[in-house]
């Protein structure tokens, strides 16, 4: 384990979450696995959507990119619901040079963002929606989802509990 | 158990009959085409349904380009008995998305057959491909400067009319009843043949998108909702632009005021004074569409209270109901109307009607009057802001266009959604005499207990809605086989014969709205 996972984790039982393991197992294509591993070593590109906790996320995606030495590409920052917007983002993800895409959304976004990859023949190694409280761990825990997502794509994360009344989020480590 | 090599397989096939047809599959549409690893399969197993992700997990998915392709896929899937899954955009949210009906079987996507293949702007008619987008239509005909309008359901930007319409959904537009403008259909059949419906079936005909019913029996009808035939390329009627397009709002306080909105609706409707799909929305629905969540209000679990829904109706200016509704034609025609209109709402003596001028570039108003007027947008998909946690089942039954009918449901269903701790978001959608009560059931998928609910609420809104003489129009995957019971045996037992007699084997689609072999 890098020392740096071990901080995500340690911050990570810090603010609430419980660890689950990989959501999107793969069956037996050793091909692909590899494929999978080369992009995810290629760039980063971060994606959000207008919330409160958009800076902490971006800071934990950047401080995890930096660690392990990966290009980070400049962030999708999307606000509401604009078509024109999403159809920007739907032919750049079908243009776009091979990066992982690391996000943290609102559900409506969410769903229409996952659906334009789908169409994109991206590849999504986590899928995960979290009720993070409006307090002050909703900082850290936005962190320290960027920081996992780019270290540790394959571990979903999940709430420990008594987060019902927290804004619906949703975080994504997808590979185009 | 797992399968090591696949994530699942197709529901009777053994893994070497398996190999065997994927291999097939490959030599059809390519390598590239075929996927099969679950990060690839993860996006068509994304489902918004209370009931398990595997119940829906595709084996696999196959992307074809052409018609040949498509028939070199049937033959394929009778020679080893492997089951799939037809999808065009795959953006029927809330009813499926892109995921199969029943576990196991092979999703094919025809997103990318998505050519416009033909617009004619004097006969106003499309003919267009599964994967083309309202979006890509919208552009087109921007980009041309065409005199034409299209109309669109709600997710318009990124859905597309041959989906929509297969599946009878509605726009918003006087051609908002999709299938109604249907012309001409081009189908694969089970065995590889290619069906071409209406006049499509004439050497040198020319009149396959205008005129529908050609000879004998008309066919085109029984390829939606159904699991008869692949849908290769569709015909459609646009609207000519008009020169003036009024929108309009109505805000209505009362929740019950309905039974009198709907009367006063139904005549202007059938005399197509007003001519479009006019949408009578409540408050929930609306504070969706105008980015209001949930938790900005209210931070407890349950049923959201009144006094909340109060607060958010007072700070965003939403009616209890509220009225859309457009007028369209010369500005004489739309004086003449809007004269009839107001002269009726003044004597009703309630409502507060909002014009564009009025409502400016305002959400709802702004995302309900582009619908109007087919310009694409995304902005209704702010209702899974609402309650969050991405659960949603559109429940829509339908009824006569009368005040006590839609009187009757709205309260029923508000009943039983609260009862299982869910809010009524609704919608009425009037057509020229009928009406489409569409409900977004909302829920938190993450949550075990308010996703055990919400499978509940279905089952009951289905239940206590057939009790009173009502029936959906359309449902989820989950739900297919318990509303077929609705439509009565005889109509299953003609739908199965039918099915015997077009895929012997039972290839297409198994289980969609409840028919198989």
């Amino acid at each position: 384990m890098s020392i740096d996972r071990r901080l995500v984790l340690k911050g990570l039982a810090a603010v609430g979450f419980a660890m689950t393991s990989l959501r999107f197992a793969h069956a037996g294509n050793s091909a692909a696995d590899s494929l999978m591993a080369s992009q995810l070593r290629a760039a980063v590109t971060p994606l959000v959507t207008g919330s409160a906790l958009d800076s902490e996320f971006l800071a934990g995606v950047q401080a995890a990119a930096k660690a392990q030495g990966l290009v980070q590409n400049e962030a999708i920052r999307l606000h509401g619901l604009d078509a024109a917007v999403f159809s920007r983002l739907g032919r750049m993800l079908q243009a776009g040079e091979p990066t992982t895409l690391v996000g943290l959304a609102d559900n409506a976004s969410a769903t229409l963002i996952l659906d334009l990859l789908r169409s994109a023949g991206g590849r999504v190694i986590s899928i995960e929606h979290h009720r993070i409280a409006s307090d002050r761990s909703a900082g850290p825990v936005a962190q320290a989802l960027g920081r996992t997502l780019v270290l540790q794509p394959d571990t979903t994360l999940a709430v420990s509990g008594g987060q019902s009344a927290g804004t619906a989020h949703v975080s994504f480590c997808c590979i185009i | 158990m797992a399968n090591p090599k696949y994530l699942v397989l197709p529901k009777g096939v053994s893994e070497r009959n398996f190999d065997a047809a994927l291999q097939k599959f490959r030599e059809i549409v390519g390598a590239e085409q075929v996927l099969t690893s679950a990060d690839r399969l993860a996006s068509y197993n994304k489902i918004m349904m209370p009931v398990d992700d595997a119940k829906h997990a595709p084996s696999a998915v196959l992307l074809a380009t052409t018609v040949e392709q498509v028939q070199a896929i049937v033959k394929v899937c009778n020679t080893y008995k492997v089951p799939i899954w037809t999808i065009s955009t795959g953006r029927n949210f809330g009813y499926g998305s892109a995921a199969p009906g029943e576990r196991g079987q092979v999703v094919l996507d025809l997103r990318k057959m998505n050519k416009i293949l033909h617009i004619d702007p004097e006969l106003c008619t499309a003919l267009v491909e599964p994967g083309v987008t309202y979006q890509q239509l919208y552009d087109y005909i921007e980009e041309h400067k065409l005199p034409l309008m299209l109309s669109m359901p709600a997710p318009s930007s990124i859905a597309g009319p041959v989906g929509n319409t297969m599946d009878r959904g509605v726009g918003y537009t006087p051609y908002g009843e999709h299938f109604l403008m249907q012309c001409g259909m081009e189908i694969v059949l089970a065995n590889g043949e290619v069906l071409r419906t209406g006049m499509g079936g004439v050497k040198g005909d020319k009149a396959w998108q205008v005129f529908k019913w050609g000879y004998g029996p008309t066919l085109d009808g029984i390829f939606t909702q159904s699991n008869y035939g692949i849908c290769t390329k569709m015909g459609f009627w646009l609207m000519p632009k008009p020169p003036v397009f009024k929108p309009f709002s109505i805000k209505y306080d009362n929740e019950a005021d309905i039974n009198e909105i709907v009367e006063i609706l139904r005549p202007l409707r059938i005399a197509q004074i007003i001519p479009n799909a006019v949408v009578i929305a409540g408050a929930l629905w609306e504070a969706g569409g105008a980015n209001v969540k949930r938790t900005d209000y209210y931070k407890g679990t349950g049923v959201t209270p009144d006094s909340v829904i109060e607060q958010i109706k007072k700070d965003k200016g939403l009616g209890a109901w509220n009225v859309y509704a457009a007028l369209y034609g010369t500005k004489e025609q739309v004086d003449v109307n809007w004269k009839i209109i107001t002269d009726v709402l003044k004597a009703s003596g309630k409502g507060t009607v909002i014009t564009q001028e009025e409502a400016g570039s305002t959400q709802p108003f702004k995302y309900r009057a582009e619908l109007m007027s087919g310009v694409p947008n995304l902005q209704e998909f702010g209702l899974y802001n609402w309650r969050g946690g991405g659960g949603s089942m559109w429940f829509a039954p339908v009824s006569q266009a009368r005040g006590s009918e839609c009187d009757k449901q709205a309260k029923l269903a508000k009943t039983i959604l609260n009862k299982h701790g869910l809010d009524y978001v609704g919608e009425f959608i009037v057509g020229w005499r009928d009406m489409h009560h569409v409900i977004d059931v909302l829920y938190d998928r993450t949550n075990p207990e308010e996703t055990k609910a919400a499978h509940a609420c279905f089952s009951e809104l289905l239940d206590e809605f057939e009790k009173e003489g009502y029936a959906v129009y359309r449902v989820n995957t989950a739900f297919q086989d318990r509303v077929a019971d609705s439509y009565g045996p005889v109509k299953r037992k003609v739908e199965q014969t039918l099915k015997r007699a077009l895929d012997p084997n039972g290839i297409l689609a198994p289980g969609k709205s409840g028919i198989r072999i």
